[in-house]
């Protein structure tokens, strides 16, 4: 459509401009036939001044010559010029019922064209329509099949929902049945907990107090089987120098176990001195100690004193925290600890 | 006549040791030297709560100063506060030595009286008892100045507890200036106030004997100067500003004279300014050293400073008249800032291993060096008068911080909560 | 042992003289830059200055005069040359060490030369250590620094009166710190021409 369109404007185009081109040339032609007659009669009136009498006659006869063969001229070249003017009529009438064929050609063509094409559009659609009813039915056929998968597929899960359902409510039923018994649990543990935390603080109470009472006893029974040990030495010590009552006088055997005990005595009092920094060599304090029968402390006087007071206490302080005193079993030898002394030195 | 009587009687009496000698006599010689176990039982109170506890900063005294070793609370076993509460037989069991007790009381809250007694355990008996009235301000003073008879009786040597420190802090302040402050605490390093403050250093306090003037050095007139103070009424003087450095100044024992390093003559050299006429004597003449850091030895005629007339900073010795000085450590490559203990005994300084520095002690008589800090960047160590303990300056996170440590090396001590950075501490004598 | 003394002084002013070539070229180079520096500082100050054109352009012709002439300008602008050894103020130290490393001799030359011309000039010498050892002994060995540079300063010509001597000691580290980095930036010697 658009094309003839285009196809019209430029066939009336092609038009117009042969007739402008026609135009012109006509234009053209009166303008190049009028120049001449207008120069003319000048160049006579300039020659008619110059010409004498005699010659006029012949002259005129020679100008009517001239005209009649200028006019002839001029009629055939007017002749020829519409002869042309005819002719190029006739070519143009030509020209344009040759273009007026063209066009009415071109527009059966355009129109055959059209046609065909419709009818190859027809053709198309047809097939088109063919091979969508085709796909039509193919899809129509999945869907069915689809449906028929999905309606199975939805059986299957509707089977297994209904197992899971079923499974759930086991399961729900397991949950809160394990709950419960966690529940349980947890209040025995609670209670369990409870009565631990109880009995732990119980035990920590009664394992500190134990611990404290056993400390106590234990530094007792230490304090006891160091002494027993020292007596059981000293016994053994005793019963050997009584083993050699017979060889040695009963005085240096009495002698010999209050050297026992005086070591074992020595050696306990050094361990509970603890001696002031500020004692300084030379220095010496002698306690007089009287003890009751089983070793503890009666007494304790200062007989000499080391002019240190510091030094005086340390040492009454040792005394007291050592006893009580291991003492021996013989009567003689325990009578020397009833009433003795010690020497404390510094170094 | 009455001479022939008294020989007769001295003669009397010389024999009673003989008489004693007829008893069995047994020895008893070393002994340990372990802390003497004390029991501190919170004091009791009455009417307006005290607001220092009285009892915990003794208990924290005693302990501080590793001669005693005061029982866990949880190990009393009862709350006496005065004797007739007391079952010294339950304490004897607990093998304390010592048992204090104590009340607080005040009827409005600013004047309290306080109560203690102090007991033998094994003798059942009273070793101190007093009774104080004092203003509320008063009672931690007061608790030192408890601890420090508690102290001296227990071990028969003088307690520090109410003594001084003095040192310098440093702050930075928001415009990245520092201010610098003279500062004096109680011992235990609570309750620092400032005696001086400048934009400009301060270093190397050092108190007179009396505990009532501070010298020091500062910065501010550009150099170092050498100022005395007065710790009272905070007057204060230039006693050394010449030409060079005028620095280390150290009180001599009678409190008379100052020993200074000065470099008016070109280097710094040893000398003693007497206070009152202003004298100068010069004390050493090595002008290729550097002499400096002069301490005065307890006799008050010999002075230890530090000098590199060796190659290396090495103590000396030399009279405070001057003469020909001797060296007094041998051990390590560096050895400075020399303190004396007041008993004479000992020297501490700061000793150089492999470019750390660390707190060290030597037996004057033996030579006998021993390290007694760890960290490694420890500095001007100061004996504690009673010659126990040895406070220096230590850093901790890149701030100075105070310390002490025994001179056995034993108890390790960090000295006040100063959130500012300290250093140059210097131990007061007692309080008179 | 004069003899030899003296030589050693001798051999110390060739020295010297043969370094002061090179530096009074570099110098005059110093003063157009300095020179145009100060024109820009006198400019600057004069458009700092509201309703007063007129003067600021005096004093920018009076700053281009100076220029030109260029010797009086001299002086003062040479201790701001960033590219003059005098623009080096501070020399560092090995630990524990007062001696003046073998690099730091001709920025001391440098400013021994300076102090030599212009006798009314005063340097401070500031000593500073790192902050390891002894605050007294470091106080000292700050001083020692400090007159170890002032011995150098003065053996190339400057005369003892032109110099302040002062110590810090560890009192004003340059880097805070104990490790041997800081050290390095701690131990030294400033010098401090008085009233610049």
């Amino acid at each position: 459509m658009n094309k003839s369109l285009i196809e019209n404007i430029i066939a009336g185009s092609y038009a117009l401009i042969l007739h402008i081109g026609l135009i012109s040339l006509f234009v053209m032609g009166m303008e190049s036939k009028s120049e001449p007659i207008a120069v003319l009669p000048q160049v006579d009136i300039v020659k008619a001044t110059a010409i004498s009498e005699d010659s006029v006659l012949a002259e005129m006869v020679r100008q009517q010559e001239h005209e009649q063969k200028q006019l002839r001229a001029e009629q055939d070249r007017q002749e020829k010029v519409e002869q042309k003017l005819l002719e190029t009529q006739q070519e143009l009438a030509r020209k344009e019922r040759e273009y007026l064929e063209q066009q009415e050609q071109a527009k059966i063509q355009q129109q055959q064209r059209e046609l065909v094409a419709k009818q190859e559009q027809d053709k198309i659609q047809q097939l088109e329509q063919q091979r969508k009813v085709e796909e039509e039915r193919k899809q129509q056929a999945e869907v069915d099949r689809k449906v028929a998968e999905q309606r199975k597929q939805k059986a299957e899960q509707e089977r297994l929902v209904e197992e899971e359902r079923k499974q759930q409510v086991a399961q729900e039923r397991r949950v809160a049945e394990e709950k419960k018994r966690l529940a349980e649990a947890d209040r025995q543990a609670e209670e369990r907990r409870k009565s631990e935390a109880e009995q732990a603080a119980k035990l920590a109470e009664e394992q500190k107090r134990k611990a404290e009472a056993e400390r106590l006893a234990a530094e007792k029974r230490q304090v006891e089987e160091e002494r027993k040990a020292q007596i059981a030495e000293a016994d053994r010590l005793l019963q050997e120098s009584l083993a050699n009552e017979q060889r040695e006088q009963e005085v240096r055997r009495v002698g010999g176990v209050v050297q026992q005990y005086m070591s074992i005595i020595s050696q306990r009092v050094t361990r509970y001195w603890i001696k002031p920094a500020n004692a300084t060599k030379g220095l010496q304090a002698i306690l007089r100690v009287s003890l009751l029968p089983g070793g503890d402390v009666k007494q304790v006087t200062i007989v000499k004193s080391s002019s240190n007071a510091i030094f005086d206490r340390s040492a009454e302080s040792a005394v007291y925290k050592a006893a009580p005193f291991s003492l021996p079993t013989d009567p003689k030898a325990m009578a020397k600890f009833r009433d003795f002394q010690f020497s404390f030195k510094p170094e | 006549m009455i001479k022939s009587w008294l020989m007769a009687l001295s003669l009397l009496i010389t024999l009673l040791p003989w008489q004693a000698h007829a008893l069995l006599t047994i020895e008893i010689t070393g002994g340990s030297e372990a802390a003497l176990p004390i029991a501190v039982v919170p004091f009791g109170n009455e009417g307006f709560a005290a607001p220092e506890d009285i009892s915990e900063v003794i208990r924290n005294d005693l302990a501080s100063s590793g001669r005693f070793a005061p029982l866990p609370k949880g190990d009393l076993i009862s709350s006496p506060h005065d004797k007739s509460e007391i079952n010294f037989k339950d304490w004897r069991l607990l093998r304390s030595e010592g048992l204090l007790v104590g009340k607080v009381s005040s009827v409005d809250g600013e004047t309290y009286q306080v109560q203690f007694q102090l007991f033998d355990v094994y003798k059942s008996q009273q070793l101190i008892g007093k009774r104080y009235q004092v203003p509320a301000s008063g009672l931690r003073r007061l608790a030192h100045q408890i601890s420090d008879l508690i102290y001296q009786t227990l071990t028969g040597e003088v307690g520090v507890f109410s003594t001084r420190l003095a040192f310098v802090s440093v702050v930075n302040t928001p415009a990245g200036q520092k201010r610098y402050a003279l500062q004096v605490s109680d011992a235990d390093g609570a309750n620092p106030r400032s005696v001086l403050q400048s934009k400009q250093p301060i270093l190397s306090p050092s108190w007179s004997p009396d505990g009532e003037r501070l010298s020091y050095v500062s910065f501010e007139n550009g150099k170092a100067e050498v100022f005395v103070q007065e710790m009272r009424s905070g007057r204060r003087d230039s006693v050394a500003a010449f030409k060079g450095l005028n620095s280390a100044p150290s009180w001599s024992p009678d409190g008379k004279k100052l020993a200074l390093t000065l470099s008016k003559a070109g280097n710094p050299e040893i000398y003693v300014l007497e206070l009152a006429s202003g004298k100068l004597s010069r004390v050493t003449h090595n002008s290729q050293a550097i002499d400096t850091e002069a301490v005065w030895m307890p006799n008050g005629r010999e002075l230890l400073f530090t000098s590199d007339r060796g190659g290396r900073p090495q103590i000396y010795k030399v009279s405070a008249d001057g003469g020909r000085a001797s060296r007094v450590t041998f051990e390590g490559r560096y050895n400075a800032s020399a303190d004396i203990s007041a008993d004479g005994r000992f020297m501490t300084m700061v000793h150089g291993l492999n470019g750390k520095y660390y707190i060290a002690v030597q037996d004057l008589d033996s030579g006998a060096v021993q390290v007694l800090t760890e960290t490694g960047q420890d500095e001007s160590p100061s004996f504690a008068p009673n010659s126990r303990n040895i406070l220096y300056a230590t850093e901790q996170n890149g701030k100075g911080i105070l310390a002490a440590v025994s001179v056995d090396g034993r108890i390790h001590q960090r000295l006040g909560e100063s959130g500012s950075d300290v250093r140059e501490p210097a131990w007061s004598p007692i309080r008179k | 042992m004069k003899l030899l003394k003296s030589s050693a002084v001798l051999l110390a002013l060739v020295w010297l003289s043969g370094c002061t070539n090179p530096l009074a070229t570099k110098e005059s180079e110093a003063d157009l830059q300095s020179g145009e520096v100060a024109v820009e500082d006198r400019n600057a100050e004069s458009s700092g200055i509201a309703g007063e054109n007129a003067m600021g352009a005096d004093l920018g012709d009076g700053a281009e005069a100076q220029v030109i002439v260029g010797e009086d300008a001299f002086q003062g602008n040479e201790l701001d040359d960033p590219a003059s050894p005098l623009s080096n103020r501070i020399v560092y130290f090995e630990y524990d060490s007062s001696s003046v490393r073998a690099e730091d001799q001709q920025t001391l030359a440098a400013h021994a030369t300076y102090l030599s011309d212009n006798t009314n000039v005063t340097i401070r010498l500031e000593g500073h250590t790192d902050e390891r050892g002894s605050r007294e002994y470091n106080l000292a060995l700050g001083e020692r620094r400090a007159l170890a540079i002032r011995q150098i300063l003065m053996l190339h010509g400057a005369s003892i009166n032109q110099f302040e001597v002062v110590s810090f000691g560890e009192e004003r580290l340059a880097v805070e710190g104990s490790d041997d980095a800081a050290g390095l930036q701690n131990r030294r010697v400033e010098l401090i021409y008085v009233g610049r």
